[in-house]
């Protein structure tokens, strides 16, 4: 049962390239008939017979079937025609004439579209005027439609002449319709104003569910009807912040908070999530997971820029259902900029500042004229000085570094119903710190980061209720990690770290009914890593198939479920269920919750590691080559003692999770919303490191092992609050108990001691136990918005409070976070921004101050002090006018 | 850069406190009236006031509370400049003058104490093993002391109990039951079942002296000597991280020189 065979991982992968090939060739099947069947040759002789029945006969000679819109056949009007032997092309555009102005075949099917017209037009706020990018054009009887521009245009065919309805929708404004007119051919002008509706409350979110494909906006799910908790941060606010990195922007959420490595042996910053260490969210760009986490789990989200960022999803809770394995405590996605216009479009922006940070971005996008392909690029650097928030250790806390992030993304119709999209991410960073190391001279840390990232995807259409998409993900991170002697360049220490990750991932989404949607997926994973420390290559493959129904038996009630199967080449198989539930009990109250598993398979660390601490002399051994390299050392006479423990080394199983939200959300008017949620998350089987051994040099051994549970449950409340029409607030609040379940039945049973500072030992009693490590009781934030329209201005003033939390026990190894234990103690940060926007809001000018109090700790490595930053940036674009012409 | 410099400075104050170039330094520092002021009482226990304690100045890292006779040790370099990997060399500490005996080198890094000196009674406690964390004595006959086939009679024991309410040497059967047991003290439970005095975190990387722990020693020539220590990082930050400097002995120890195994402190 552990290990099941790894046949079953290459069924299906096959299965998966299967799908690839069968989704390739339905793609193909659309093109692939078109001349055959139109140039078969008709022969037809009828005299005064409604056109309706000429095309019916007219189908069975050519074996096929027509489909049509009644205004391309004008009322059924009768005809009189006599064809001899002409191709089926000619005759229908004879029959047809002007009205007719393309045909598409799929299979037998001969799809006939009526000529239409064209609508091109500016969707604006009702009050001023301002362009609104991004809104939804749709034409109501067609169920189709587009998006604006950054500019707030549109164009859009309208498939027959005739009346049409308009229905405009943006974000944060009230739905408008418009009745048009289109005459063939034509090409209607229109503008349509939108009124700010009073609250911005209806975002959608892709991640949660993946019936919701970046692309489609059309099937987009607005948050109030997804059972689980989600945070959305859009663009505009990311805009507004001033933000540069990617932790700069999630610390300050409601409920998120930043953590480090706590030997401060690197300076990555990792995110907690509903109590959990960073090691158990997974951080994803598109989808598609990030790579490349340090020795204790964290991927640095310092190592990520906010440029080109279209807007950042966080699904808290289990999301295993759907993403498998780390998805434990939630999901991070970062949705990256597209190009959503015609013609070519860009912005250039620059941020200069505090600790000598420098910000330069330049992203763009074209679309090839014919609509067919659409490319776009983004390219940032950044540097900044660093910042040492503890002068009495070595070093900057946060060191130097440099970074360069580029990315191109092109997408291209390959077909009517599908379209390809490639895109590749580069980003290099260069940290740098150098200090005086006692009695040894200066030194010098180098760590330098390659992240690449390629996609393939796949997506099309069949008939108008399933959607295909496949695609191929591959990832490489390399950090080359360099302790060197200064300036003699003498290398000390140096690790090469090289990890890869192959995805191939197939799924469907296909509308059962109009209430019933599901999604299903199958797909495979290969990891491969190359390390000093892991000893060979290493290699970990997975695979994994999904299926997701989300049921909507009526209005008030939604209902999601779903369930991932994955299966592991080193750990076995997992079965990750979740089931969602949403009702909406009236106007103003909508009560939800979710039920789910969570796994995370053991890492590459603590499958694999081979590694003794060259400072204290310890070794650390992967529970997989535990007992290789204990047999190994024991002949070579570098082992004293073996304790009896190591016995049970050897059979790592994943960490699991058993997790549950409930909530729900008032909106007691259009200006107030108020949303809560509980939630309880139960660990079981949580990896720790172990002391198995003693070496020859009277230094330890130590291993993994599956031994702890532990539990993190909270309250998590926001509310948006519109004060005035230009001005918002909005603050959020968590309280979160994380505990070690040992360690309470251990206080319960009167076994733990805690000692005061001054060195008093009493038992210890469950109040003594203040919460996991790192761990706040207490978090909130406050965020003010305000706009000032005739003035193009706009500021923002942002307060985020991280309350007391625990660093390690200092004064006696109970294993628990005690009242005499090292804390930090809660502190409020201050931001603001202040932006003017001129010449028809192409140039903006924003100063940001992060940190306005000047807040520093040096028991908080990452928290850099005051920082003022000016910002330019500037929009240009060039309208594509082939339409023109 | 800021950085860098201050560093570079602290490197240079370091060296110039070497004893055989501090007597200027000494001067300045006697000469200014600088006191030390050290809270020995934690505040979360409200019914014990903490006392003050006023320090005199004796040398560069020594100094002396006059009221108890208790003597203060900060920050006195061990054998610092030195990892895991190349070892760190064996410090000998004398306790009525508060000396380290080793010879230092022209570049003031300590060097190994000569073997007739280990079997002298010049030395009372030694400062072993890694990061001169491990504490133990000048013992002639016990083969696990460095003074092994010398006239030592030290002995050791490490009792969970305040510095200042340890008022008396314990008896020479718990000295004896304890060192049957163990030859030094470092690591708390490493070698598992040894008492220490401090604790290493293997989520920071880390160690922190255990409050409430009392070695009492008894030194070469038989006297009784309670000792807390404190931390072996350059002034004694609250979180130390890897690279902080190591070994810099912090602690306080009192030598009841009368011979007798009254060790009180309190007033």
């Amino acid at each position: 049962m552990k290990f099941l065979p790894f046949k079953g991982l290459k069924v299906l992968i096959g299965i998966c390239l299967l799908a690839m090939a069968l989704q390739v060739l339905t793609g193909h099947a659309v093109w692939g008939n078109t001349s055959d069947i139109l140039d078969k040759r008709i022969t037809i002789r009828v005299e005064n017979l409604p056109i309706n029945e000429v095309l019916n006969a007219i189908a069975i000679q050519a074996g096929c079937s027509f489909s049509y819109s009644n205004t391309l056949l004008d009322s059924n009007r009768k005809v009189t025609v006599d064809y001899n032997k002409i191709p089926l092309k000619h005759v229908l555009s004879d029959l047809l004439g002007s009205k007719l102005s393309s045909i598409s075949v799929a299979g037998s099917r001969v799809l006939l579209l009526a000529a239409g017209g064209q609508v091109k037009g500016t969707v604006m706020v009702a009050q001023d005027k301002r362009p609104i990018p991004y809104a939804t054009v749709k034409l109501e009887e067609a169920g189709h439609g587009t998006a604006t521009d950054e500019d707030g245009t549109f164009e859009m065919k309208i498939p027959a002449a005739g009346t049409w309805t308009l229905i405009v929708s943006a974000i944060g404004y009230e739905t408008a319709s418009k009745v048009i007119k289109v005459v063939p051919g034509q090409t209607l002008m229109i503008s349509i104003a939108l009124r700010e509706s009073a609250l911005k409350m209806k975002e959608v979110v892709v991640t949660a569910d993946r019936a919701v494909v970046s692309t489609a906006t059309r099937t987009s799910v607005p948050i109030k009807d997804l059972p689980m908790p989600v945070m959305l941060i859009e663009g505009k606010q990311l805009e507004m912040m001033g933000s540069r990195r990617l932790n700069e922007v999630l610390q300050e959420q409601t409920g998120l908070a930043l953590t480090t490595d706590p030997s401060g042996a690197s300076n990555a910053l990792g995110l907690q999530v509903q109590g959990f260490d960073a090691s158990y969210t997974m951080i994803m760009i598109d989808g598609q997971p990030l790579i490349g986490r340090n020795a204790v789990g964290i991927l640095d989200l310092s190592r990520i820029t906010v440029a080109n960022i279209e807007r950042i999803e966080i699904i808290k809770g289990t999301s295993s259902a759907m993403y498998g394995s780390d998805a434990l405590a939630g999901v991070v996605n970062i949705v990256t900029k597209g190009q959503h216009s015609r013609g070519t479009k860009g912005i250039a922006s620059l941020r200069y500042g505090t600790y000598n940070t420098w910000d330069a971005t330049l992203d763009g996008g074209t679309t090839l004229p014919g609509n067919q392909v659409s490319a776009s690029v983004s390219a940032n650097y950044y540097s900044t000085d660093g910042f040492d928030a503890d002068p009495t250790t070595p070093g900057n806390t946060l060191p130097p570094f440099h970074s360069y992030s580029l990315q191109g993304k092109l997408n291209y119709h390959v077909f009517p119903s599908g379209s390809l999209t490639t895109s590749v991410r580069y980003a290099s960073r260069n940290q740098r710190n150098r200090y005086d190391l006692d009695r040894l001279g200066q030194r010098e840390d180098t760590n330098i980061e390659r992240d690449l990232i390629v996609t393939g995807m796949l997506q099309n259409t069949l008939g108008k209720k399933t959607a295909l998409n496949t695609q191929y993900y591959f990832t490489r991170y390399n950090a080359i990690t360099t302790n060197m002697d200064f300036p003699s360049g003498e290398i000390i220490n140096q690790n090469n770290f090289v990890q890869s990750f192959h995805r191939f991932e197939s799924f469907a989404n296909h509308d059962m009914a109009a209430n019933l949607k599901l999604t299903t997926g199958i797909g495979g994973n290969s990891e491969i890593l190359q390390a000093s420390r892991y000893g060979d290559q290493r290699q970990m493959n997975n695979g994994f198939a999904y299926l997701q129904a989300d049921y909507t038996p009526v209005e008030k009630l939604g209902l999601l479920a779903g369930m991932r199967y994955d299966v592991h080449n080193i750990y076995g198989w997992q079965i990750s269920p979740r089931m969602g539930i949403r009702y909406t009990v009236n106007d103003w109250l909508t009560l939800k919750g979710t039920a789910g598993t969570g796994f995370k398979a053991p890492s590459f660390q603590q499958l694999y590691l081979s590694f003794t601490n060259p400072g204290a002399g310890y070794t650390v051994l992967g529970a997989a080559v535990f007992e290789s390299e204990m047999d190994r050392m024991q002949e070579a006479g570098e082992i004293t003692a073996v304790y009896p423990i190591s016995e049970e080394i050897g059979n790592l199983e994943a960490e699991h999770s058993a997790s549950f939200n409930a909530g729900f959300v008032l909106t007691p008017s259009p200006a107030f919303s108020l949303e809560a949620n509980v939630f309880h998350n139960n660990i079981r089987n949580m990896i720790f490191e172990e002391l198995v051994a003693m070496k020859q040099n009277g230094s330890q051994v130590f291993s993994y092992r599956n031994i702890e549970e532990a539990f993190t449950q909270g309250l998590e409340t926001n509310i948006h609050w519109k004060l005035l029409d230009d001005l918002g607030f909005s603050a959020g609040y968590q309280l979160l108990f994380a505990k070690d379940k040992g360690v309470i039945d251990e206080i319960k049973a009167e076994n733990k001691q805690v000692r005061t500072r001054e060195g008093r030992s009493r038992t210890a009693t469950p109040s003594d136990y203040f919460n996991l490590s790192n761990r706040s009781r207490h978090m909130a934030n406050a965020k003010l918005f305000y706009e000032y329209k005739p003035l193009w201005m706009s500021a923002s003033l942002r307060a985020n409070y991280r309350g007391r939390y625990g660093l390690g026990d200092r004064n006696f190894p109970n294993n628990f976070i005690d009242p005499y234990d090292l804390f930090v103690e809660g502190y409020t940060l201050l931001n603001a921004t202040v932006e003017k926007q001129f010449f028809q809001k192409q140039l903006s000018v924003q100063l940001i101050c992060d940190n306005i109090t000047d807040y520093s700790n040096h028991l908080i490595p990452n928290l850099p002090g005051r920082q003022f930053l000016v910002a330019l940036s500037w929009r240009f674009g060039v309208l594509n006018n082939r339409q023109n012409d | 850069m800021i950085k860098n410099h201050k560093m570079n400075n602290e490197a240079k104050m370091i060296k110039n406190h070497r004893p055989t170039s501090a007597c200027l330094h000494l001067g300045l520092i006697l000469l200014l009236p600088v006191w030390m002021t050290v809270f020995t009482a934690c505040s979360e226990d409200e019914d014990i006031q903490p006392r003050e304690v006023e320090l005199t100045p004796i040398d560069d890292y020594t100094s002396i509370d006059e009221a108890s006779g208790v003597i203060h040790i900060l920050n006195l370099p061990g054998s610092v400049g030195n990892t895991f990997s190349s070892g760190h060399v064996p410090v000998f500490f004398n306790l009525e003058n508060h000396k380290i005996i080793n010879p230092y080198d022209d570049e003031d890094i300590l060097k190994e104490l000569p073997d007739e000196r280990k079997k002298s009674n010049d030395w009372d406690i030694a400062f072993t093993s890694i990061y001169n964390s491990y504490i133990t004595i000048n013992n002639g006959s016990m083969e696990d002391s460095p003074g092994f086939g010398g006239q030592g009679l030290g002995k050791m024991i490490v009792i969970d109990a305040l510095f200042d309410e340890v008022d008396q040497a314990p008896s020479n059967e718990e000295f004896d039951a304890f060192m049957a047991e163990q030859a030094a003290a470092g690591w708390e439970d490493f070698p598992p079942g040894d008492k220490g005095w401090y604790f290493y975190s293997l989520d920071s990387h880390v160690m922190s002296a255990i409050t409430g722990v009392t070695i009492v020693v008894r030194t070469a020539d038989g006297r009784y000597a309670k000792i807390e220590m404190q931390s072996l990082y350059l002034d004694s930050p609250d979180n130390p991280t890897v690279n902080t400097p190591a070994p810099y002995f912090t602690f306080r120890y009192y030598l009841q020189s009368d011979g007798s195994r009254n060790l009180a402190t309190r007033q």
